[in-house]
């Protein structure tokens, strides 16, 4: 089974249902494990304005929201399969919304800086089969992180690194005390929000250049030579970054410096830059890749005019809501409260709020209409996208009889939509 | 039923060249006239017409992750489709990479109803088809990629021919695949090593085998399964000086079989170095004239800019290095590599001249139609909305000599094209175009219009003397309407094609086994599930 949990996807867990509970799950992660064996516990229940609904109340509750709009968002959408990721395109698409991806905070700055200087970039069988030396950058501590150690990097066996760990050589570059420097055989702090400077010497370092400073970002140089040599005498290297790299405000040019850096080893050597996503937003990749198949943008697209414009900052969720520059917002997956920042919790508040998620979340008390739906992955079958733009297909485990799935969901509302703008 | 009269007819298959003859349509496909007068029967007249069957496109990018990629690279190309002014659609902009739908719609306009995806990974088949199926209206297919995978790469040096040809086929099945594609045998694997590959016997690290033995052994795996198209190359040393002889040897190396070279204008070059650069088309259709089980597309160039996208990852990485533009690369576990970057061909730039020249004098030397096939690569060589300039250019010397006046001399003279006035029938563009691609791919009821054919028609107006491929005034397509009058006025889901070759079922297990020790999703998870195509065909092997 495929575990649609987070973006690594690992496809070998074998689960366990008894009629339409799961009672065992093998292979999984802790996190995973906790989220197969919770799936049914703390659901979302059908809601208007507040009071207990049904489906079809709801959806036409929605509805009348969505169409009583002059500029309506839909956001979120990271753990929906890709089937219900086509659907909130097509309905933006119809409705003339904005749309955007719920997002851990290394996405959008990696899309800006792809757009500014590329990626160089591979499959984690990649980083499995060949990298003997791997750079952990920002990745900090999850509990996706020690899946990706064992089944990709640090700890896994591979065809040219047979020994695993034996033959790498790990280094753990993070501002604070990471996963990956438990295995690291070179760890670097480097003082917050210093990455690019740091960047940009190692940059130097490797084509040769000559650096007066003797302290960079906190780290001595000497300490950043011994890198540089490193990275350049491998024989394929992998940069894996993770949020820690893009939490300043200049975050994609962290990421921009990171890739520059992973193309001018190439010069020397070969050299990938990967990046982790943390323990949510399991089909983050997909929903960019549908996004950019129907409007030809990854994110932050805005359909009000008879083109799609993107802008990311502009048509940014976070921005729209922030602004309060969107009328309704219609929230595929709910986010988890911290991750929102104050002003994005106030617009909320303010904003008439429809909500579809399959668990109870601390948002709903601000939401006009709640649309519960079963687990994707679990209830419902579909397409998922891993962290490097492997697609799996994650087939349903059970009938979660009384849920529609986030696809049915917007596929209702879509239905019910088109009927009204017929029928104005 | 539908009925298509008056029209102007060319269908080389029947020998119909320009002919006027009437068309039954039944059921999608080409019928005999009914000896009765039925009733409630569509009438298309098109008189003063011209009438062929849909363009079949042998070679083209349109689906999959570096389709992906290169949107994901390029937001500011996409956004050149829109005239904020009109506040329209501009269609015939070239646009590497088109949404979804526009690729479906922008090819049915031009009257193209067959396209095939070049090429595939393995591991990223199930995205390729996500797009396939969402593209309207075409029919379409994908070729899997195979000229770097270290598993085949395993089975051939121990000469497992048996293994290999169970594993080929295992791959096409599951991956719903067409054809077998290698891209620069050996060399994209090489350079994840950090070794580059020149000639077809550089051996490979790690194994004892060399790209000749790919060529011969995937070469012999296909004929042996019975695929209906040869194995789809894309030869070693692309864009390099003298790579001619390099495409020598890879004829040579399959000894007869079956073989279809892609974008050969990348590859039909003489001299030794940029100094001596020069075209060698002659020779690569003296190749052809000598070599009758090889069949070509010539991947033309026109100038402006575009998306270079490959699964030739070093290529692109050297064409990086070059231009200094921004630049992704995909290498893909076990399999492939890929790459892309923005790029323009200039008509001030010797090169591009050169470049653009050798693939008109290609096609327009060429004394067998039935083996080259126009193609652009699309979007390597331009975005395939050039397809009608490129007939243009084809059928009108006049126009040619106007066009070349503007062009880099020094490029021209680096080949024979200022020397050739010939100019191509029309019944040779629907060769080129239609029949000979259709036939090479062995879709039987493709490319031609005889009873029984799949009724994809174009029809097209003259103006000025010409036809105006640009824009069929009428396309049917599996014998529904499509476009009236220039426009678009129907979508529904073509075809998938795919084959589905036998394998001796013990094979599955040594799979299993190999892809849990070096993959990282288990063999299971590389079929591709029907629930991925709305409507799908599988083509006989024979």
């Amino acid at each position: 089974m495929v575990c649609p949990f987070c973006s690594l996807l690992c496809d070998d867990l074998t689960v366990i249902t008894r009629g339409n509970a799961i009672v065992e799950v093998n292979g999984a992660c802790n996190t995973g494990l906790s989220r197969f064996i919770n799936a049914h516990k703390n659901r979302a229940r059908c809601m208007v304005h507040g009071a207990a609904s049904e489906y079809s109340r709801a959806v036409q509750a929605a509805a009348e929201i969505l169409s009583g709009c002059r500029h309506p968002l839909i956001f979120g959408l990271s753990s929906a399969v890709c089937e219900a990721q086509k659907e909130a395109v097509l309905l933006a698409q119809l409705i003339k919304a904005s749309i955007d991806v719920a997002s851990p905070a290394n996405l959008t700055p990696s899309v800006m800086a792809v757009q500014l200087a590329g990626f160089p970039t591979c499959t984690l069988g990649e980083v499995k089969n060949r990298a003997d030396v791997v750079v952990f950058w920002g990745c900090g501590s999850g509990a996706s992180c020690q899946q990706f150690f064992s089944r990709f990097s640090i700890n896994a066996k591979g065809e040219f690194i047979t020994r695993g760990e034996k033959d790498r050589f790990i280094i753990s570059v993070d501002t604070a005390p990471a996963a990956a420097a438990k295995y690291a055989n070179l760890i670097l702090r480097v003082d917050a929000g210093q990455d690019y400077e740091v960047l940009g010497v190692l940059r130097g370092l490797i084509k040769g250049k000559k650096i007066l400073q003797q302290k960079v970002g906190g780290i001595c140089l000497e300490k950043l030579k011994e890198l540089a040599k490193r990275l350049k005498q491998c024989r394929y290297g992998v940069f894996v970054y993770g949020t820690g790299l893009a939490s300043t405000r200049r975050a994609y040019m962290n990421v921009a410096a990171a890739v520059s850096l992973v193309r001018d080893l190439n010069s020397f050597t070969r050299f990938s830059i990967v990046p982790v996503y943390g323990d949510d937003y399991a089909n983050v990749s997909g929903v960019q890749q549908i996004f950019a198949s129907v409007s030809g943008y990854p994110l932050a697209v805005n359909f009000s005019r008879e083109y799609p414009r993107y802008n990311p900052g502009e048509f940014s969720a976070a921005e729209l809501i922030s602004n309060e520059d969107v009328d309704g917002i219609l929230m595929v997956g709910a986010e988890p409260e911290d991750n929102l920042p104050g002003p994005v919790l106030k617009g909320l508040k303010n904003i008439p709020l429809i909500l579809i998620n399959s668990h109870h979340s601390p948002l709903m008390k601000y939401a006009d209409v709640v649309i519960p739906t079963t687990v994707n992955g679990v209830g419902a079958s579909g397409t998922y996208f891993r962290v490097d733009g492997v697609p799996l297909y994650a087939d349903k485990l059970l009938d979660d009889v009384g849920y529609i799935s986030d696809f049915e969901a917007l596929k209702l509302l879509s239905e019910r939509l088109c009927a009204n703008v017929k029928s104005d | 039923m539908l009925k298509v009269i008056n029209g102007y007819v060319y269908d080389p298959v029947q020998g119909l060249n320009g002919q006027k003859k009437d068309l039954w349509i039944d059921n999608g496909t080409i019928i005999e006239a009914p000896e009765e007068k039925s009733q409630g029967c569509q009438v298309i007249d098109a008189a003063d017409m011209i009438v062929m069957p849909g363009g079949v496109d042998i070679h083209s990018h349109i689906a999959g992750p570096k389709i992906y990629s290169a949107r994901l690279l390029r937001p500011e190309e996409y956004r050149r489709y829109y005239d904020l002014k009109k506040r329209t659609l501009q269609e015939s902009t070239a646009v590497a990479v088109p949404t979804i739908s526009l690729t479906g719609f922008l090819y049915t306009k031009m009257g193209y109803t067959t396209v095939m995806e070049a090429a595939v990974p393995p591991i990223m088949a199930r995205h390729a088809h996500m797009d396939l199926n969402d593209i309207p209206v075409i029919d379409k297919g994908c070729f899997i990629l195979m000229g770097n995978n270290r598993y085949i790469f395993d089975l051939i040096s121990r000469k497992q021919k048996g293994q290999l040809k169970d594993f080929v086929a295992w791959l096409l099945h599951n991956t719903g695949g067409y054809a077998i594609k290698i891209v620069d045998p050996g060399g994209v694997d090489s350079w994840k090593g950090q070794k580059v590959i020149c000639s077809l016997d550089d051996l490979l690290e790690g194994f004892n085998i060399s790209p000749r033995h790919i060529l011969a052994s995937l070469a012999e795996a296909s004929d042996e399964l019975g695929l209906p198209h040869g194995i789809h190359v894309h030869c070693n040393n692309l864009g390099m000086p003298g790579n001619i002889l390099t495409t020598e040897e890879t004829i040579t190396a399959v000894s007869g079989r079956r073989l279809h070279l892609a974008h050969v204008q990348f590859h039909c070059y003489g001299g030794t170095s940029v100094d001596n650069w020069n075209s060698a088309a002659y020779r690569l259709i003296e190749l052809l004239e000598k070599n009758s089980n090889v069949t070509v597309d010539v991947g033309q160039i026109m100038f402006g800019e575009t998306t270079a996208l490959s699964a030739d990852g070093r290529l692109q990485y050297e064409l990086h290095r070059a231009s200094g533009c921004k630049w992704m690369n995909k290498d893909i576990e076990m399999e492939t590599g890929s790459g892309l970057l923005p790029l323009s061909y200039s008509e001030k730039n010797w090169i591009n001249v050169m470049q653009w020249a050798a693939g008109l004098e290609l096609l327009l030397s060429a004394t067998n139609p039935w083996q080259l096939f126009l193609t652009t690569d699309h979007p390597n060589g331009c975005s395939f909305v050039n397809y009608p300039l490129i007939i243009q250019l084809l059928m009108d010397k006049g126009f040619r000599r106007q066009v070349m006046q503007k062009l880099n001399k020094k490029g021209l003279k680096r080949t024979a094209l200022l020397d050739i006035d010939r100019e191509y029938s029309l019944n040779d563009i629907v060769v080129i175009t239609r029949s000979g691609p259709a036939k090479a791919l062995g879709l039987k009821r493709k490319g031609h219009l005889q009873v029984g054919a799949d009724a994809d028609i174009a029809i097209y107006r003259k103006a000025n003397g010409r036809v105006d491929f640009s824009k069929a005034y009428y396309v049917i397509k599996s014998g529904k309407m499509v476009v009236k009058e220039g426009e678009i006025i129907d979508r529904f889901p073509g075809v998938t094609y795919m084959v589905k070759p036998r394998y001796d079922e013990n094979i599955t297990e040594v799979i299993r086994a190999y892809y849990k020790k070096y993959s990282t999703i288990s063999a299971a998870n590389y079929a591709v599930q029907d629930n991925y195509y709305k409507a799908k065909e599988v083509i006989p092997c024979t």
